[in-house]
């Protein structure tokens, strides 16, 4: 293989070409679509979000009895597609650009609720 | 651009049995298949098979049928279309007969999942004791 | 002769995907093969015809993760041509350069699999490095690496802006130097020569008749290629496909590799002549009629059938993927073959399982 030997030669020499991923850490890109964040003082319950999700991951369910209203996120059902962060009127989704925290904050969570 | 729209009125809508006749016709004129779409107009299906002529055009032909005819395969004469044919077959449940390659409704689907899942209105399923 | 048959995957080293080829054995040598499906049916046209019809892009992107963009892109305007919407120059612009860079990573991991195929595996490292740096590039311009969800009815969500813009040409011009390396060792090499050179022999007259589309085709000396039918902006860019006449498994490689060149050019040239403007255009109405259109995906033609009524829900929604038409070429090329080669052979029209059973 003579036209792989420039190669092989770089490859001797130079360094590894993968990160030591515990000590060095891949920076995410800004645009990176990553975790959904919410912010339930903004939310106006306006159900936007539940409508256009194409996972249907986000609910608003209204409860008329007791006046409650509530919003549901089921992350596992999430895409990330950022779709409603870009829709949300009142700002109040936003995309995250770090994943961290992804096991532990991957829940069906009532994320707020509210009398109404 | 490429022209998106297809107008219905334009093209050729002939009956099960002129198919074979007309793909024979196209195929000596160097056309090969591309594909086929099913649709399930209730009463009736309506297969548009599609082929691709040497100058690269499409060229529709429509079958209109009813649901319990037989329809020829084109298999013989175009071996690329039957995988299309084994798989409309499995998914709407038109007859197609005289398949090259028949994978008796089992290509893409298994004995438990809903059978011929494309239909408008499904036939209702037989109690078995096996599946679900 | 005592004949065999033994399975060949659906879980095989060299398979990247679930497909069972059933082989017929003399000896060595394979007499008869029978390509078996059914491994990963997930039932998208079902699910097309219950969503909102926007929400399908989504759905679509889904059918292959190797080329998610295409499909998005494809159904965006097959949907936008049904309704008659005019997109801004800007989008088609950047749907270009987001659909070649989906071509290049996509042709990348396929050499790196073909290398792999024959056991080349310092190649395969090295196709898939020189892969990140297109990845990379896809993260940093739509926020995602492999499924972009970048293309909406009307446009794009996302821009390439002038901040943007000279950090990807560098990029590009990283992947440049990366492919020097790597394109003569494709070209040239001695071993990968004696494993590609005539293996898989596809005659012209039956890679025609047979259906199959792309690079299988194009390999097999026809100059068939859907982007020369006009979509985005093809014709602006001075687009002419790549044609090869070797008819086997190394002229298909070949065809891919040069591709990868040329669509490194396309992108390069689309950044070039990007104009100003907006991204989207506002959609209100809902699809009616029947649409048909045809895009070249990488691994061939692509074609999306849509029915629609005037409501927000699609009648019917029919995909044709490229890997359909090119599996019943399996039927001509891997007869006569010895079995040591039915990996490459396999490899060589890029199965993608994903896309065939959608």
């Amino acid at each position: 293989m003579p036209l792989m030997s420039g190669n092989l030669i770089k490859n001797l020499f130079s360094g590894p070409a993968t990160r030591p991923y515990p000590i060095v850490k891949r920076e995410p890109f800004p645009r990176a679509r990553a975790r959904l964040a919410y912010d339930p003082d903004k939310c106006t319950y306006c159900g936007i979000c539940a409508n256009i999700c194409p996972a249907a991951a986000i609910s608003v369910e209204e409860d008329r009895e007791n006046l409650h209203i509530s919003r549901v996120y089921n992350s596992f059902a999430c895409i990330s597609c950022a779709r409603c962060a870009e829709l949300c009127p009142q700002g109040s989704l936003r995309m995250e650009v770090s994943p961290h925290g992804a096991a532990d904050a991957k829940t069906v969570a009532y994320s707020a609720s509210k009398e109404t | 651009m490429q022209q998106v729209r297809v107008d219905r009125g334009a093209d050729p809508v002939i009956s099960p049995d002129a198919l074979l006749k007309e793909v024979e016709l196209l195929a000596s004129e160097g056309a090969r298949f591309t594909t086929m779409i099913c649709l399930d107009l209730d009463p009736e299906f309506e297969i548009i098979y599609l082929f691709q002529k040497p100058t690269l055009d499409v060229v529709r032909l429509r079958v209109r049928m009813a649901k319990d005819e037989e329809l020829p395969s084109i298999s013989s004469i175009l071996l690329g279309a039957v995988l299309m044919e084994n798989e409309i077959r499995e998914f709407f449940g038109v007859k197609i007969i005289n398949l090259a390659i028949d994978f008796k409704c089992r290509m893409l689907l298994s004995e438990k999942s809903l059978q011929m899942p494309l239909l408008k209105v499904r036939p209702k399923p037989k109690l078995t004791g096996g599946g679900e | 002769m005592a004949r065999v048959t033994f399975p060949f995957g659906p879980q095989h080293p060299v398979l990247p995907e679930a497909i069972q080829l059933q082989l017929t054995c003399e000896d060595e040598r394979v007499v008869e093969v029978l390509p078996v499906i059914g491994y990963m049916h997930r039932g998208i046209e079902k699910a097309a015809e219950a969503n909102l019809y926007p929400n399908n892009i989504f759905l679509c992107e889904r059918i292959c993760g190797i080329c998610s963009f295409i499909h998005a892109l494809c159904y965006c305007e097959l949907i936008e041509g049904m309704m008659r919407v005019e997109v801004p120059p800007r989008a088609k612009y950047l749907r270009v350069v987001w659909s070649e860079l989906s071509r290049i990573h996509s042709h990348m991991l396929w050499l790196g699999l073909l290398a792999d195929s024959f056991g080349f595996e310092s190649l395969f490292m090295q196709c898939w490095r020189a892969r990140e740096i297109i990845l990379d590039t896809l993260e940093m311009t739509t926020g995602q690496r492999v499924i972009q969800s970048s293309c909406v009815i009307g446009g794009v969500r996302r821009d390439i802006d002038l901040d943007m813009e000279p950090g990807v040409r560098r990029q590009m011009a990283a992947f440049q130097k990366e492919l020097k390396s790597i394109y003569p060792v494709f070209a040239k090499d001695y071993t990968v020569k004696l494993r590609t050179v005539g293996k898989g022999v596809l005659p012209r007259d039956q890679a025609w008749s047979l259906g199959t589309v792309g690079p299988t085709l194009r390999g097999s000396g026809w100059a068939d290629d859907a982007r020369t039918l006009g979509y985005a902006v093809y014709d602006d860019l001075g687009f002419e496909p790549v044609v090869e006449i070797g008819c086997d498994s190394y002229a298909r490689m070949m065809v891919r590799l040069r591709e990868v060149v040329q669509s490194v050019e396309l992108v390069i040239k689309a950044l070039d002549q990007m104009p100003e403007g907006d991204l989207t255009v506002t959609v209100k109405s809902f699809p009616e009629g029947e649409g048909l259109i045809r895009v070249e995906q990488p691994r061939g033609e692509l074609v999306e059938y849509a029915r629609g009524n005037g409501t927000a829900y699609l009648e019917r929604l029919k995909v044709r993927t490229p890997t359909f038409s090119n599996i019943p070429a399996l039927l001509v090329m891997l007869p006569g073959c010895e079995l040591a080669d039915v990996p490459v052979i396999t490899m060589s029209i890029d199965p993608c399982i994903a896309c065939t059973e959608r």
